[in-house]
């Protein structure tokens, strides 16, 4: 049952959460959205799985990264708003360093400088 | 911190937060269908992609609650889910319910009662106050190691010794019982006991009444700190006064059942192997002091040379017969008593005749009190161990039973397993749910046989308490399970529970998954685990048949084990002379030599001797029928010579 759609790439394990913070960085939103603008960016690269977004979200709520709370929709629904805290904002940062960290490596590995592609 | 404390207001708020979460899984639903609708989907088409979309609505409510929670509370409340689900089944089928639980019961009280008599006579301790603090003493040569002494090498560590605040001598010896008054009973007293029932203790052999004797040391009492309930112990009385009024203590069990309670019992004069001795206490029921079971009576070691008739008794040092057992002194430590005590054995040991094993090397060894005489390598005795072993396997044939029935009954489950996996609950998940709920029959079943244990000794403890006849004194058998027991029995049930549910419970959950792709699952499989398990009962119940009945035949062959005499044909008769007798010894061998004569002289008769065993003063007069054909002859003519060896 394999839909036509572009490629897509599985969210790395534990990026999911770096992902949802940076999106929050442009101001409050709800599970949907959030899911919707990840894969917008991404370019439809990237698919959000609910079974994993939803237990991420608590899971950073639980952590004090992320604060939620109950407004109305732009369509006038009640809909569970996530904002980012200054903790989240902290860790954000910190977690952004460590990722790019890392990527550069991979890049620096798996593309040795002086290789012809 | 402050993670903990949300995630613990999450859970005080926990029904609301629970709406919560649903409504903002609708939210998303509806979002969803929003875009499919955009899209240009009929209504149908875009509820049936959102759903699509959203995956397993419960799994996803699950992973997010599981956000809230930490990972030790979600075992819990899910096994504490699964055990109330698990209770609700096997109310339903409360029939197989109680034949497992009773089966299971069964295999683990045999478990529990074997414990428990191990811990209640092996791991027994002194019967004394603080009895922690009580100690035994051994010597360990070359040879073995030994828990006697002599009375001169006793009165040498008691008066040296520091690491004590008191150390006691004691030894069990057999006397006879005479000037007791009332009707003694004893024949009737041996048959009725279990023992005598058995035809384990003839009547004939009993030759006149005797009565256990403990012979302790004088501060026997008040070392291991028990006072009489009525009267005093020695410890009141000086050694001139005991030695002028040879006294004993009687045991309040022996006083019930051989003196009815006589309130008169103190001053009483009664005669031990002919020497008359006064009561003077009663010491509490049941109390055993460094012994096995209450004794009838309680003597002081100055009076031991008047039992045995042996002036130098207690003077022989190589007369070695007293055990030893020791108060340790506060702040002393076993090691500490021990090196204290091996210079002593050491010159203790020159003293010894230097032939004898007592002149061997030794070093002292100090242990946590208790009745039983050191082990060679204090290891559990290897009957125990293979008791142990029985019992284990009729627990094992009890959880096998257990598992073909589960086995069995899991399949008629296999709807409800198939419906619980297609609804994503993982296999582990579904395996850990019976299991869980087998481990709750195996809980019951112990919670069961714990009081089944307590009944079963209770009633052995009242069999035993009747199955020695009265000279031997009572043998007190404490039942009561104690906190190790229950700490025992759980975590047995809990394993047998686990063994008893494991198999069918991967099987079961195996063979539901096939059966959710094949409607009809032949669950060939299956059934022949069930076979193996059957086999597995019957092969482990055979086995213990055998080595049941190889024990009973062991028994039994120790007990007519030959002598090398030959018995058949030969007829016993004991007699004894009344005390205080106006007989002298001489006069008394004339009386049985013409007993011997007036038999032979019987028509039927064919031989007679008589003999007198050493140290009783009683005479055993063997007689021979005529009708008795050649071996027996013999066989009173081997016994004869043996007779006039004694004499």
């Amino acid at each position: 049952m394999k839909k036509q759609a572009p490629p897509r790439v599985e969210v790395l394990q534990g990026t999911l959460d770096l992902l949802i913070l940076r999106t929050l960085l442009f101001g409050p939103s709800h599970g949907h959205a959030i899911a919707k603008h990840i894969q917008g960016v991404s370019e439809e690269l990237l698919q959000i799985e609910t079974g994993s977004l939803y237990p991420a979200l608590h899971r950073l709520e639980a952590q004090g990264w992320i604060d939620a709370s109950w407004e109305k929709s732009e369509k006038g629904k009640r809909a569970k708003y996530y904002r980012l805290t200054t903790s989240g904002r902290k860790h954000l940062a910190a977690e952004r360093t460590k990722w790019e960290t890392f990527s550069r490596a991979m890049t620096l590995v798996l593309k040795p400088s002086g290789e012809e592609l | 911190m402050r993670a903990f404390l949300r995630k613990l207001r999450w859970l005080t708020k926990r029904s609301r937060r629970e709406a919560e979460l649903q409504e903002e899984l609708a939210f998303h639903l509806e979002e969803e269908m929003e875009k499919g609708r955009a899209a240009g989907l009929t209504e149908a088409q875009a509820r049936a992609a959102a759903r699509r979309e959203l995956g397993n609505l419960g799994l996803v409510a699950e992973d997010t609650r599981s956000a809230w929670s930490w990972p030790l509370l979600m075992l819990a409340e899910s096994i504490f889910a699964d055990a109330r689900y698990g209770a609700r089944m096997l109310i339903r089928n409360a029939k197989v319910t109680v034949f497992t639980i009773l089966a299971l019961a069964l295999g683990i009280g045999v478990n529990a009662s074997v414990f428990t008599a191990y811990h209640a006579l092996w791991l027994l301790p002194l019967d004394a106050r603080d009895a922690h603090e009580m100690v035994n003493i051994a010597l360990v040569r070359d040879s073995g190691p030994t828990n006697d002494f002599s009375y001169p090498d006793y009165e040498a560590y008691r008066d040296s010794l520091h690491s004590f605040s008191g150390l006691v001598a004691s030894q069990a010896m057999t006397a006879r019982l005479s000037n007791a008054g009332g009707p003694p009973g004893l024949e009737a007293s041996i048959e009725g006991s279990g023992l005598g029932r058995l035809g384990l203790i003839s009547p004939r052999i009993a030759g006149g009444e005797r009565a256990q004797v403990n012979v302790v040391s004088e501060n026997y009492f008040e070392v291991l700190g028990v006072t009489p309930i009525r009267g005093r112990s020695f410890e009141s009385l000086s050694p001139a006064e005991l030695q002028n009024q040879p006294s004993v203590l009687i045991s309040e069990n022996y006083w019930q059942r051989r003196f009815d309670g006589d309130p008169e019992i103190i001053g009483k004069i009664i005669r031990l192997n002919d020497v008359a001795v006064t009561i003077i206490g009663v010491t509490p029921r049941d109390f055993q002091g460094t012994g096995f079971g209450a004794p009838p009576f309680w003597a002081p070691i100055s009076i031991d040379p008047l039992l045995n008739r042996d002036d130098q008794w207690l003077n022989q040092r190589e007369n070695q017969r007293y055990r030893l057992h020791g108060r340790l002194a506060p702040g002393v430590s076993m090691a500490q008593a021990q090196a204290e005590m091996n210079p002593i054995a050491n010159q203790l040991r020159a003293l010894h005749d230097p032939e004898s094993s007592s002149a061997e090397p030794a070093a002292v060894l100090v242990y946590p009190g208790s009745p039983m005489t050191v082990q060679p390598n204090g290891q559990i005795d290897p009957l125990i161990s293979w008791i142990m072993f029985a019992a284990a396997l009729v627990l094992a044939v009890a959880c096998a039973n257990v598992g073909s029935l589960q086995l069995a009954r899991a399949r008629s489950r296999q709807h409800e397993l198939s419906t619980r996996l297609s609804l994503g609950v993982s296999r582990p998940r579904v395996v850990r749910q019976l299991l869980t709920e087998s481990v709750l029959v195996g809980l019951l079943a112990g919670v069961s046989a714990l009081f089944l244990t307590w009944a079963f000794l209770q009633e052995l403890s009242r069999q035993l308490f009747g199955a020695f006849p009265l000279e031997m004194g009572s043998l007190a058998f404490d039942a009561t399970p104690d906190f190790e027991i229950v700490i025992y029995v759980l975590a047995v049930s809990l394993a047998a529970g686990i063994l008893a549910g494991l198999i069918p419970a991967m099987e079961s959950s195996r063979s539901a998954l096939a059966a959710i792709v094949r409607s009809n699952a032949s669950s060939r499989r299956s059934r022949r685990l069930q076979d193996i398990l059957v086999a597995a009962q019957v092969s482990l119940s055979l086995v213990l048949l055998i080595v049941a009945g190889m024990f009973i035949r062991t028994a039994f062959n120790e007990i007519t084990l030959p002598t090398g005499y030959d018995i058949e044909n030969v007829i016993s008769l004991d007699f004894q002379f009344p005390e205080p007798s106006d007989l002298d010894d001489d006069g008394k061998l004339v009386v049985a030599q013409e007993l011997r004569t007036r038999l032979a002289a019987l028509p039927g008769v064919s031989a007679v001797t008589s003999s007198q065993p050493p140290g009783e003063r009683r005479f055993v007069t063997a007689g021979t029928p005529a009708g008795g054909r050649g071996p027996a002859r013999t066989g009173a003519r081997r016994l004869c010579l043996r007779a006039r060896e004694l004499l």
